[in-house]
């Protein structure tokens, strides 16, 4: 790591046992100053595990966790410069928007006037003036959101944490509250840490992105770094969607190396290390890298396998074939709906399926 | 055919109530009977009403049933708020086992209680007065105050205890906060539902009282003994009239 770059929060080797199972497993990594940085992980990974134990309510049995440099052990919660935006918000359903606000600042005995003017210009900026009188249970969703935002912001901490930040919004307002965080972030400058399930949700807002599976980090890395280039199956099947094909690799020269599945023709793929060779592998494809077509445009170089259209899911702005590759074997692949308008392709139908031989990417088994 | 069984749940739901409140309903009905003989209808008044308000014993006994009530309510608030937020929020070995000890009062019968209770106090030779009666009450209604908190605790989502913690409140500023007022209804609810049996106590109260220390179901009791006479009418209207209030009030805060 950079020594230039301020790191905000270091996780050391950080363990934490539920029973018998380890729901993190020495944990360890660094973000940044005024990073947005997310974890993402399916449920039962560890990830809100690990926001807890960073937001102190709960305690490792191992490890340390440093914000700005200082270790929190021991320290409970409300000795910590972080807050949390908790998944369902919890918000006090007995206070008003303001004094939900302005809980924080008065639990650290901070003077009245100064409450007043800083709740007042965190409402403006979660744009919720007027609300102040509101009880939670009288605001929408998203406005509910924004005062657990809020709440936490106006307590300057270091980090926030997000649980699941848009988890309970629908479609549209997500969208709206994933522009706004970001334009949050940029005005105060404070590190964010969220928590998500939700792949597209961490690509769209994060600055990096710690991929966990089973208590460990699997991957830490930009968005583009995750998804063009997954150190695993597991990041590259979690992150973005993927066509996998199991088999064997067969042999390999300087450009290409020769992958076998069983039932389906040798396969070209270019990135690879000449230890693979003979080894059991798992290939995978993302859509958007393979195109459909009526007749065979195979040539010496390009991969091209003759399948199934087995379903046709029309999405608006695509279209989404699930073609049977192989025995067992389904994909799914993209089509311009405008493009395909005359030529679409309908279930039943034979195609052709075809792809460069870079973009096939080769795991060990 | 539904309509049918409608009408017999009607009918057997209309005959529960006469039976629950009819009697209570004569002995209201009779206290403003200007008879004597209390069988017989001979126009109203309200002259048995004016009977008690001239009746200095009942005023010793009415301030003692409040005083005993009052305290016996507020100590058994206290421990039982205690006690439930032990119960609902802490992690301890043994934790069933206290839950039952605390709960046993309300499956012992009440005499058992009495008679248990008075023991103890001639063990201890504690003198019997006002404040046996007191700690009796204070027994017999701690564990309904404990079951009415513990049922509101658990509707208390321990996410927004997290979030005072998170927001910089010390355990105990978390509770006062944020748990104390979400459970304020309960606490009244519960409160006024003690208050209530404590008024109406008579059988824990019998064994555990002394000289002086009559309380008004006691009074009433006593006062039985040279016969039913329309002042015991009118003082027991006024008993049920108050706890049904306090019981409806109480009720209508728990379900807040």
């Amino acid at each position: 790591m950079n020594p230039e770059e301020n790191l905000c929060v270091q996780i050391l080797e950080l363990t934490k046992r539920h029973g018998d199972t380890l729901a993190v497993d020495r944990l360890s990594l660094e973000v940044k100053e005024n990073e947005f940085f997310s974890i993402l992980g399916p449920s039962g990974s560890g990830k809100t595990t690990t926001l807890r134990l960073i937001a102190g309510l709960l305690q490792p049995d191992h490890g340390d966790i440093l914000v700005n440099g200082q270790s929190m052990s021991g320290l409970p919660p409300n000795q910590r410069p972080v807050n949390t935006v908790f998944q369902d918000y919890a918000l006090f359903p007995h206070l008003t928007v303001w004094n939900n606000i302005a809980f924080g600042l008065r639990m650290q005995g901070v003077a009245s006037i100064d409450i007043a003017t800083r709740v007042g210009d965190v409402l403006d900026m979660v744009k919720l003036p007027g609300k102040a009188d509101r009880l939670p249970s009288e605001l929408s969703g998203g406005e509910q959101q924004r005062v657990a935002l809020a709440r936490a912001l106006v307590n300057r901490p270091a980090v926030i944490l997000l649980d699941e930040p848009l988890g309970a919004l629908d479609q549209q307002l997500r969208q709206a509250m994933q522009r706004e965080l970001k334009v949050i972030q940029a005005q105060v400058g404070v590190t964010f840490i969220c928590v998500t399930h939700h792949q597209s949700e961490a690509l769209l807002l994060s600055d990096r992105i710690a991929v966990m599976n089973e208590g460990r980090v699997m991957q830490i890395g930009t968005p583009e770094e995750l998804y063009a280039q997954p150190q695993s199956v597991f990041v590259a099947k979690f992150v973005g969607q993927s066509n996998v094909l199991e088999g064997e690799v067969v042999a390999g020269d300087d450009r290409f190396s020769v992958f076998q599945s069983p039932g389906i023709k040798p396969l070209h793929i270019s990135r690879m290390s000449q230890e693979m060779v003979g080894a059991r592998a798992m290939m995978i494809l993302r859509p958007e890298h393979t195109a459909l077509s009526r007749e065979s445009q195979c040539d010496d170089i390009e991969n091209c396998l003759e399948v199934l259209i087995e379903q046709v899911f029309y999405l608006g702005e695509e279209m989404q074939y699930a073609i049977n590759v192989g025995p067992q074997i389904s994909w799914t692949v993209r089509g311009d709906p405008q493009h395909d308008r005359a030529t679409r392709f309908s279930p039943g139908e034979k195609a052709f399926v075809h792809w460069k031989p870079e973009h096939g990417m080769i795991f060990p088994q | 055919m539904k309509n049918r069984s409608f009408q017999w749940l009607t009918g057997i739901s209309m005959g529960t109530l006469v039976f629950l409140y009819g009697p209570i309903l004569v002995i209201l009905l009779f206290s403003f009977n200007a008879s004597k003989i209390s069988a017989m209808w001979e126009g109203g008044t309200l002259y048995w009403y004016q009977q008690l308000a001239g009746d200095h014993s009942l005023w010793a006994a009415t301030s003692n049933s409040l005083l005993v009530g009052a305290v016996s309510t507020f100590v058994a608030l206290g421990l039982g708020l205690g006690a439930a937020v032990f119960l609902e929020r802490g992690r301890m070995l043994g934790q069933p086992l206290i839950e039952g000890v605390l709960l046993l009062p309300l499956v012992i019968p009440e005499v058992m209680l009495g008679v248990a209770l008075l023991l103890f106090f001639v063990m201890l030779e504690w003198p019997l007065g006002l404040a046996t009666v007191t700690i009796g009450h204070c027994v017999v209604n701690l564990p309904l105050v404990i079951m009415v908190l513990r049922a509101r605790l658990r509707k208390i989502d321990p996410v927004w205890e997290e979030a005072a913690r998170d927001l910089g409140a010390t355990p105990w500023q978390a509770f006062v906060h944020v748990t104390f007022p979400l459970l304020r209804p309960a606490i009244l609810g519960a409160g006024l539902m003690a208050f209530t049996l404590s008024l109406d106590d008579f059988v824990v109260t019998f064994f555990t009282t002394g000289p002086g220390a009559t309380t008004l179901p006691l009074k009433v009791f006593s006062m039985m003994r040279t016969g039913i006479t329309p002042e015991i009418n009118a003082l027991s209207a006024i008993l049920v009239t108050v706890s049904m209030l306090l019981i409806g009030v109480s009720l209508a805060f728990q379900r807040k």
